[in-house]
C-alpha cells in the first residue's frame, strides 16, 4: 500500500510540518492574537468594569506584528508548504496585508460606533480576528480540502458577526439569511469539489492541473463540476446571480461589520477565485504574458458574462436606494463586477489589476464607511434623507466623504481611477471590447448615485433636528488621512507599481 | 454488483432532495436538514470516488473534515435560529422580511 505509515516517514513528515510552520509566521501571529484576546479578557477585564481600550490595543498590536511579519516575508521565494496544502507567495502576502489593514480600520470603526456593546467586545474581536486567520488561509490554499476548510472558517465567523446585535430584528434577520444561503452555497461548492476529485483523483489543485493537462476524458462532467464550484465561490464574493443575499446582510449587520464584510472577505474570495482558476485551469506551457484556459469550459468568457451582469445589476440596484448601507452594498456588488472583469482577462496583468483594485477599494470603501459610521453617531440614522446639508455641520468629514465618492466613481486622480485604469487597460489589451464597453457605460451610471450622496451632503440646506451625539474626533482625522491616501496614490508612483506588479507572482508548481 | 455509478446516482438524488427541501420548506430547521443532506451527498461522492478512482485516502480524509465542518455549521446555525426565535417568536423563514428592496 502506498499510504502505509512507517515510523521513519512519520518522523520525516513531522519534521516537514515543523519546517512549514516556520513559513507561515503571519498566520501564527494572528492565531496567537485570537488566544491573547480571550486571555486578556479573562484575566484583566472580566469583572473589573468594562471599558474600551485594552482589547483594542491587543488586536492592533497583533495586526501590527503580523503586518511586519508579512512585509518581512514578502520578498521570499514562492513556495509550497504543508505538502501542497498551501503556498506562500507574493500574491498571498499582499492579500494578507489587505486583510490585516482592513482589520486595523475595522477596530477603529468599532471604537467610534456604539452599535456593539463594550461588554461583548471580546467575543466580537475573537470572531473577527479568527475570520482574518481564515481569510489568510483562503488566500494561500491550493488544495480542495484546505480551500473548503478556510472558506468555512471565514463563513462561520461571519454568520455570527452579522447577527451580533442580539434582540435587534434586522441584525438577526441578516444573520439568518446569511447562514441559510451561505450553507447552501458551501454545500454546492463541496459537491463541485467532489466531482473534481473524482475526475482528477487528487485534491491538490497543482496535481489536478497536471492531470487535466495530460488528458481530459470527461469534458461534460468537468464542465458540470466547474459550474458548481464557480457558483459556490461566486456566492462568497456576491456576484450576480448569487448576489441576492448581500444587500440584506449588509443592511442588517452592524455598520462596522458591514464595512469589514464589504472589503476583507471579498478580497479573500477574489484571491481564492483567481488562484483557483489560474492554478487549476490555465495552461502551463504558453508564452509569458498570456495564459490560455484549460478544460472544456471557456471560463474567461463565463466570468466575463458574470462580470457584465454583476456590475450592471449592482449599479441599477444602487440607483434607487435611500439607505446608505444598502446603497454601498449595491455599490460593492458593482465593484465586484469590475474586479471580475480583471479576472476574466486571464493574464498576469489581469492579476495585477485585481491587486491594485482591491488595495484601492480597501482604502476608499472603508473610508466611506468610516464617514457613514461617524454620521450615524451624529444623526442616529443611515438614511440618505438625513444627510442634507451636513457639510455645514462637519465640513472636514464631508470633504473626505466627497473624495471617497469621487474615487469610488473612478475619476482621476484617485486610487479608484488607478484601479479602473488597470482593469480597462488589460481588458482592451486582450481585445475583449464588449466587456470594456459595458464597463465604461457602468462607470457613468455609478457617477449618478455617488454624486446624489455628495449633492445631499453639500448643496442641500441643513435642517433643524435633534442630534444624537457628536462626530467622533478619531473619525474626522482618520477619514481625512484616508482621503489624502486616496488622492496621493491616485498618481501612479513607481514604488507602488513595483510592489503591486511583484505581488502578481503566483506559485504554480510548474 | 454495486459500482461507482450507483453511488453517484444515489448522491445526485440526495443532493437534489436536499436542494428541494431548502427551496420549498418554510421552517428554518427543515431548511437546515436539507442543507445537511446536500453536504452528505458530497461526502458520499468523495468516499465513492476514493474507493473506485483515487489512490490513498485523500477523499476519505476530506469527507471526515466535512463531517466536522457540517457539525460546526449546524451548531452556529441553530444558535442563530434560537436568537431568531427569541426575537420573532417563530422560525418561519418567509415571514422574516424586514430587509428588502
Amino acid at each position: 500500500m502506498p499510504h502505509s505509515i512507517d515510523s521513519l516517514s512519520f518522523e520525516a513528515s513531522t519534521a516537514a510540518t515543523i519546517e512549514s510552520l516556520g513559513q507561515i509566521v503571519p498566520e501564527l501571529i494572528v492565531t496567537c492574537t485570537v488566544l491573547a484576546i480571550v486571555l486578556v479578557d479573562l484575566f484583566f477585564i472580566r469583572g473589573k468594569g468594562k471599558r474600551q481600550g485594552p482589547l483594542e490595543m491587543v488586536v492592533l498590536a497583533g495586526m501590527g506584528a503580523a503586518l511586519i511579519a508579512t512585509w518581512a516575508g514578502f520578498a521570499g521565494e514562492p513556495r509550497a508548504v504543508f505538502g501542497t496544502m498551501m503556498v506562500v507567495d507574493p500574491f498571498s502576502s499582499f492579500f494578507d496585508a489587505v486583510f490585516l489593514l482592513a482589520t486595523v480600520l475595522f477596530v477603529f470603526s468599532t471604537m467610534m460606533s456604539n452599535e456593539i456593546a463594550v461588554a461583548d467586545r471580546s467575543e466580537y474581536y475573537t470572531l473577527a480576528v479568527g475570520s482574518v486567520l481564515g481569510m489568510m488561509l483562503m488566500a494561500s490554499s491550493t488544495d480542495m480540502v484546505s480551500i473548503f476548510i478556510s472558506v468555512e472558517f471565514v463563513s462561520l465567523a461571519s454568520y455570527v458577526m452579522a447577527g451580533f446585535v442580539r434582540g435587534d430584528r434586522r441584525s438577526s434577520e441578516a444573520s439568518l439569511k446569511y447562514v441559510l444561503y451561505g450553507s447552501v452555497s458551501s454545500a454546492v461548492l463541496l459537491f463541485g469539489f467532489s466531482y473534481l476529485y473524482g475526475l482528477t483523483g487528487t485534491t491538490s489543485l497543482i496535481e489536478a492541473n497536471q492531470v487535466l493537462y495530460a488528458s481530459n476524458p470527461y469534458p461534460l462532467a468537468l464542465l458540470f463540476a466547474l459550474v458548481l464550484v464557480i457558483a459556490g465561490l461566486g456566492f462568497k464574493i456576491a456576484c450576480v446571480p448569487f448576489h441576492f443575499w448581500a444587500p440584506d446582510v449588509y443592511e442588517g449587520a452592524p455598520t462596522p461589520v458591514t464595512a469589514f464584510f464589504t472589503v476583507a472577505p471579498k478580497a479573500a474570495g477574489f484571491a481564492l477565485l483567481s488562484r483557483f482558476l489560474v492554478t487549476l485551469l490555465s495552461n502551463p506551457s504558453t508564452s509569458p504574458g498570456f495564459w490560455t484556459f484549460l478544460g472544456s469550459l471557456d471560463w474567461p468568457l463565463l466570468v466575463g458574462i458574470l462580470a457584465a451582469g454583476t456590475m450592471t445589476l449592482g449599479n441599477f440596484g444602487a440607483l434607487r436606494q435611500t439607505n446608505m448601507k444598502r446603497l454601498l452594498a449595491y455599490s460593492s456588488i458593482a465593484h465586484v463586477g469590475f474586479v471580475l472583469m480583471a479576472v476574466s482577462t486571464l493574464s498576469p496583468e489581469g492579476l495585477h489589476a485585481i491587486i491594485v483594485y482591491m488595495a484601492a477599494y480597501l482604502v476608499m470603501n472603508l473610508g466611506a464607511f468610516l464617514v457613514v459610521i461617524a454620521i450615524r453617531e451624529r444623526t442616529g440614522s443611515v438614511d440618505l434623507r438625513d444627510y442634507d446639508g451636513l457639510a455645514n455641520d462637519a465640513p472636514m468629514l464631508v470633504v473626505a466623504m466627497v473624495v471617497f465618492l469621487y474615487s469610488l466613481t473612478g475619476l482621476p486622480p484617485s486610487l479608484g481611477f488607478l484601479g479602473k485604469y488597470y482593469v480597462f487597460a488589460e481588458t482592451i489589451r486582450q481585445e475583449i471590447w464588449w466587456l470594456a464597453a459595458i464597463g465604461a457605460v457602468n462607470s457613468v451610471i455609478a457617477l449618478y448615485y455617488y454624486f446624489r450622496v455628495a449633492k445631499a451632503l453639500v448643496f442641500r440646506p441643513l435642517r433643524e433636528r435633534q442630534w444624537t451625539g457628536a462626530i467622533p474626533e478619531l473619525a474626522t482625522s482618520l477619514s481625512v488621512a484616508l482621503a489624502a491616501v486616496t488622492l496621493v496614490f491616485g498618481v501612479p508612483w513607481g514604488a507602488f507599481e513595483k510592489v503591486t506588479t511583484y505581488s502578481a507572482t503566483l506559485f504554480l508548481g510548474r | 454488483m454495486i459500482g461507482l455509478v450507483h453511488y453517484l446516482v444515489f448522491a445526485g438524488i440526495l443532493f437534489c432532495l436536499g436542494l428541494f427541501a431548502v427551496l420549498t420548506r418554510r421552517n428554518a430547521v427543515t431548511v437546515l436538514m436539507g442543507i445537511e443532506l446536500m453536504l452528505n451527498a458530497g461526502n458520499v461522492n468523495l468516499v465513492a470516488f476514493n474507493r473506485f478512482v483515487g489512490s490513498g485516502v485523500n477523499g476519505q480524509i476530506f469527507a471526515l473534515f466535512i463531517i466536522v465542518l457540517a457539525a460546526a455549521e449546524a451548531a452556529v446555525a441553530l444558535a442563530i435560529l434560537l436568537n431568531i426565535y427569541r426575537t420573532y417568536k417563530h422560525i418561519t423563514v418567509d415571514e422574516i422580511h424586514l430587509l428588502r428592496g
